[in-house]
């Protein structure tokens, strides 16, 4: 039997556990975004996600996985948080429901992202093998600003047709069109991939769109925005001279608030592993291992310390495996009875 | 710059939310622990527990004092030493209570689990010594027999004249219910030899001695606090839920999970992170424990497991808390954008 709400709840608790720092960046926001969400949608966040992809991602459907954070001088190919997230959904749409991942992100936060997919066992691929077989994935890199990235969203999905669309620490402009860093800084629209318009135009078309963040300034935060804006530090007023939100408006039609974005993708493919039964579809601690590594040789830093260390927001590569360790332990068990006897 | 309550708060619900989720392989802990846990929250000031454990501790023990600790749980047939459920929470907070505060355990256990707790809390790093050396010497505990038969009353009234501890903890250690039947976590009747705890509970209790319970059932010392939540949320919890109430009640998703959550709450307080165990710790443990007989308690197997759950698990849960304690106590960082 596939796995249930009650598991659906645990796979949730996981990926909910706030551990950053001390100071620095927010604290104790975490598990009041996760509440202002899973009251709003009423179901396991990671659970609902997951149902809504198996129901739409038909075998050889494509879905475009969106990811990329951060920009110079911070973070110049942008951070460990979203890439391996971005490779964990890349897998388990392949292994799980046969779907076919097309990766967008900006040109500098590319070679991470491709790095990280391929370490989970995903080749990223020309278009021409990518049309004629599957286990593989497709990279596409967004032109930046606000008009080339809506007139590039409008041409994905002609061209790809894609089933669902998810976004994974992916960041959304706030009320005036403006991005920040969840500190309040300001991202300039016209050196962002314009994400945005991608999910706006899904929507208009009913592809399921999924947004995945861990602050409230990322795609699909716009569902929980007013809570979210009374909860972040700079949930009201930004530091830069927009003096506006640093919450995004743009919403999706599932949002899955996690303490670290990664920690949501992989709380989807656990919930997709145990849907389909098959555990396969959430990658093991091994692998793991190797797309934080490769994830960081290829230029993505940790978006805590801004330093190329394999961390994600600033806990340690041990806990990114010790998280699959526990996702597999509460999927497998969902899957299985046992009769002790006593 | 010491942590202020609110940054204490945020760490502790955390702690609380890690070693609550709901990972165990059993057809009757199925939406059940985060429940449990709630209760114990609201009869208990709003939580988070982790850090009201701790400061309990830090409130009531302190150089020269002692603390009892007892746990065992067993069955003749499937559990003749003892699980790997209790021994190694006993082991990591009587050797992080000691580090923090400097009061010295004395540990309780059916004779026949012993050994299993001995080597247990040997790799944890506490040697075992007579208890008139051990209530004296750093880094050293003593395991003693606790009575399962009607001698119980008068060992009970004789350890805590011996030891005189200040504190009374209970970690997985069943106790009966109002009708004085004790239960296994699947409502079973509990096994005869079962070593009867809650009469030394029963007459700290009468002498005002502070008391602390750790469980994941609703059958362990300590859950007559929210016994109605056990009769609500447990499935058989009419049957299982113990009468035996503690003046703090901390649940987990597995006993010993809870045991860490106060050790972790404690390196918080006092901000010494080397108070929490890491994972070759636990792994050192829990080999102990096996290789000493202890048994996996939801397959019965002499397993590398506890609840069910694989060695692994565990690690990655010390892991994970290591993180939250280590990351909590940075101060001062900033990053630039």
């Amino acid at each position: 039997m596939p796995i249930d709400e009650i598991v659906g709840d645990s796979i949730d608790r996981i990926i909910s556990i706030e551990m950053r720092f001390g100071a620095g960046l927010p604290r104790g926001v975490i598990h009041r975004l996760y509440d202002a969400t899973r009251q709003k949608h009423g179901q396991p966040l990671c659970f609902m996600a997951a149902q809504a992809l198996q129901k739409r991602v038909a075998r050889g459907r494509n879905v475009l996985v969106v990811t990329g954070a951060g920009m110079p001088p911070g973070l110049p190919k942008g951070e460990t948080d979203g890439p391996p997230g971005a490779a964990a959904i890349a897998h388990a749409l392949d292994v799980g429901l046969g779907g076919k991942p097309i990766l967008i992100s900006e040109d500098r936060n590319m070679p991470p992202v491709i790095a990280a997919v391929e370490a989970a066992g995903v080749a990223v691929v020309d278009e021409g093998l990518f049309k004629q077989r599957g286990g593989v994935a497709l990279a596409i890199e967004m032109p930046l600003g606000p008009e080339a990235g809506k007139k590039a969203a409008t041409e994905y999905l002609d061209r790809y047709d894609p089933a669902a669309v998810i976004f994974i620490e992916k960041a959304g402009p706030n009320e005036k069109g403006v991005f920040h860093s969840i500190n309040g800084s300001v991202r300039e629209p016209k050196l962002m991939a314009n994400a945005h318009f991608i999910a706006e135009a899904a929507r208009s078309r009913g592809i399921l769109t999924i947004g995945v963040g861990d602050g409230g300034n990322e795609i699909g935060c716009g569902v929980i925005a007013e809570a979210a804006r009374d909860i972040q530090p700079y949930g009201r007023r930004c530091q830069c001279p927009c003096q506006g939100s640093i919450i995004t408006v743009c919403e999706t039609d599932i949002l899955v608030m996690a303490s670290v974005s990664n920690w949501g993708a992989y709380g989807i493919a656990a919930a997709i592993a145990g849907l389909t039964e098959n555990r396969e579809a959430l990658h093991d601690e091994a692998t793991e291992r190797r797309v934080i590594e490769r994830c960081v040789a290829a230029g993505a830093m940790d978006g805590a310390y801004a330093r190329l260390i394999p961390y994600a927001d600033g806990t340690r590569l041990e806990v990114q495996t010790s998280l699959i360790t526990l996702l597999h332990e509460v999927v497998g068990n969902g899957l299985r009875s046992y009769d002790r006897g006593f | 710059m010491p942590l202020d309550d609110r940054q204490i708060e945020i760490i502790g619900r955390n702690i609380d939310r890690l070693t609550t989720v709901e990972a165990r392989i059993s057809d009757y802990a199925r939406g059940v622990i985060a429940n449990l846990h709630n209760a114990a929250c609201e009869a208990q000031g709003g939580g988070p527990l982790s850090v009201l454990g701790a400061r309990f501790v830090l409130k009531h023990l302190g150089p020269g004092k002692t603390f009892f600790m007892t746990t065992g749980a067993g069955d003749p047939r499937y559990l003749p030493a003892g699980e790997t459920d209790g021994p190694p929470g006993v082991a990591a907070l009587a050797h992080a209570i000691h580090a923090a505060t400097g009061a010295q355990p004395i540990l309780l256990t059916e004779a026949a689990f012993v050994a299993n707790l001995e080597a247990t809390v040997l790799a944890a790093g506490l040697g075992i010594r007579p208890p008139d050396i051990a209530t004296t010497t750093p880094f050293a505990t003593t395991v003693l027999p606790l009575a399962h038969d009607d001698t119980a009353e008068a060992q009970a009234a004789s350890y805590l004249d011996r030891f005189a501890p200040a504190m009374l903890i209970s970690i997985e250690k069943i106790g009966p219910n109002p009708d004085g039947v004790a239960h296994t976590a699947s409502g079973k009747p509990a096994a005869g030899d079962r070593a009867r705890a809650e009469v030394l509970f029963d007459l700290g209790a009468k002498r005002g001695i502070a008391s602390l319970g750790i469980g994941d059932n609703g059958n362990e010392i300590g859950f007559g606090l929210i016994l109605d939540a056990v009769r609500k949320y447990k499935p058989a919890g009419d049957r299982l839920g113990t009468r035996v109430r503690t003046d703090v009640l901390v649940p987990a998703n597995t006993s010993n999970w809870g045991a860490y959550a106060i050790e972790a709450a404690l390196a918080v307080l006092l901000e010494r992170p080397e108070i929490m165990h890491n994972a070759s710790v636990e792994r050192r443990m829990l080999e102990a424990c096996v290789a000493a007989r202890g048994v996996d308690g939801s397959t019965g197997r002499h397993i590398l497991a506890v609840d069910g759950m694989p060695a692994e698990v565990h690690y990655g849960l010390v892991e994970m808390l290591n993180c939250i304690v280590r990351n909590g106590l940075v101060q001062g960082f900033k990053r630039p954008f």
